[in-house]
């Protein structure tokens, strides 16, 4: 393990360990919003609904923050940023692998990239 | 229910789950399907979108100390998510066709088997492995530093190891689980990476096979707040309260019970499948 290496390990860490405690922040905040407001809604997840919740995409987040649920809204933020957290963390390791001149690692780096844009995209 | 109550209910066996898996050793997402489907009839789906969210969280929390200690080999694990991300996103798209019930009995037979793994002893593996050219052309090696002084290593069988990931993958994104069991077993048994550095290095793979994955399931709105937030908040908590009796109580009888529980459940969930209650 070389001096380089040990500089990726400890920013690699460090975006984890953020990434992990942002959504912690917006899943507490959004959770007592949400509960402060909705709390003697019924729930029930027996069934499923599939795309038909709000949730699913950008647009559906966005307008439920701006009026009918801004707590749920904020939290699904929170899960948003989980899901960035381990794809910034392979980003920034093609950074550092290209830092070490070591292109085998760039290259195999950027195609887990890819497949994980891929993913996004698709969903 | 009124999403107070549902909420808080939840939020326990969330914790309850997170402190199980931590405590097994199995991580906290393979127990909280079950729990949720079986105890509060929550939909697979739902189940599984939750705990995918839980499982992110608690293995890049996780991975953050490993990474920091220097116990994790990076190149070693890029190289597998290579085949872990391409598995789980056809994981993910089989569970699409694959009926609920299906999907429940092979659920079963995976934690079956992860909570065997869990409960018998693990043998200390004394055979030493080469590594292949191809291996060290990749430098897919490191050094252990034990108890016992430092420890060189290498990799050996990464194409075999790649299968057997990419087998991982698909398990991890066609149910929402990390498949450590599966990951540990490649790097450990088949490559001869060190157990400490094959465990830190499977928790460091499990958030980004994880996203590859839930990306997908978050557009078919698996992924519903209501349910992900408690669920990933109570895995996190009873995770690191695992973390914090582990070094206080008697590991290897407490394991023991718990596979055995994990087993039970594991049956159970196999039972439902085949009545298609779940």
């Amino acid at each position: 393990m070389t001096k380089d290496d040990h500089q990726l390990e400890i920013l690699i860490s460090l975006t984890l360990r953020s990434g992990v405690a942002l959504a912690v922040a917006l899943g507490v905040i959004g959770g007592v919003l949400y509960l402060s407001h909705h709390g003697t809604d019924r729930m029930d997840f027996g069934t499923f609904l599939g795309e038909e919740i709000p949730y699913s995409t950008l647009g559906g987040i966005a307008e439920r923050i701006s009026g009918p649920n801004e707590g749920l809204g904020i939290a699904q933020v929170g899960v948003l940023c989980l899901l960035l957290t381990p794809i910034s963390r392979v980003a920034l390791s093609i950074f550092g692998f290209l830092r070490e001149g070591d292109w085998v690692f760039t290259a195999i780096s950027s195609v887990v990239l890819a497949i994980l844009l891929f993913s996004l995209s698709m969903g | 229910m009124p999403a107070f109550e549902l909420t808080i209910v939840v939020l326990g066996v969330a914790v309850l789950a997170g402190l199980v898996g931590s405590l097994t050793g199995l991580g906290g997402g393979v127990i909280v399907t079950p729990a949720l489907t079986l105890l509060l009839g929550v939909d697979l789906r739902y189940a599984i979108g939750a705990s995918l969210v839980a499982l992110i969280a608690t293995s890049s929390g996780a991975a953050a100390t490993y990474v920091r200690d220097g116990l994790t080999n990076i190149r070693i694990g890029m190289f597998l998510e290579l085949a872990t991300t391409v598995g789980a996103i056809c994981g993910a798209m089989l569970a699409g066709v694959i009926p609920t019930s299906t999907l429940a009995i092979v659920f079963g037979a995976v934690l079956l088997y992860s909570a065997w793994q869990a409960g018998t002893v693990r043998r200390e593996r004394t055979k030493v492995f080469s590594p292949t050219p191809f291996a060290r052309r990749l430098q897919l090696s490191g050094v252990y530093h034990g108890e016992a002084g430092d420890t060189p290593y290498s990799a050996s069988h990464p194409t075999l190891g790649f299968g057997i990931m990419y087998g991982a993958g698909i398990l991890s994104g066609l149910l929402g689980i990390g498949s450590g069991a599966f990951k540990v077993i490649a790097l450990d048994r088949v490559m001869g990476v060190p157990f400490k550095v094959s465990t830190a290095t499977s928790n460091f793979m499990i958030g980004v096979t994880g996203v590859a994955s839930a990306a997908i399931y978050f557009g078919r709105g698996y992924i519903h707040p209501a349910l992900a937030f408690p669920v990933m908040l109570g895995v996190l908590g009873g995770s690191t309260l695992g973390a914090f009796l582990l070094p206080r109580l008697p590991v290897k009888q407490l394991r023991r019970g718990f596979a055995l529980v994990v087993g039970v459940v594991a049956i159970q969930m196999i039972v439902q499948g085949f009545r298609g209650h779940l």
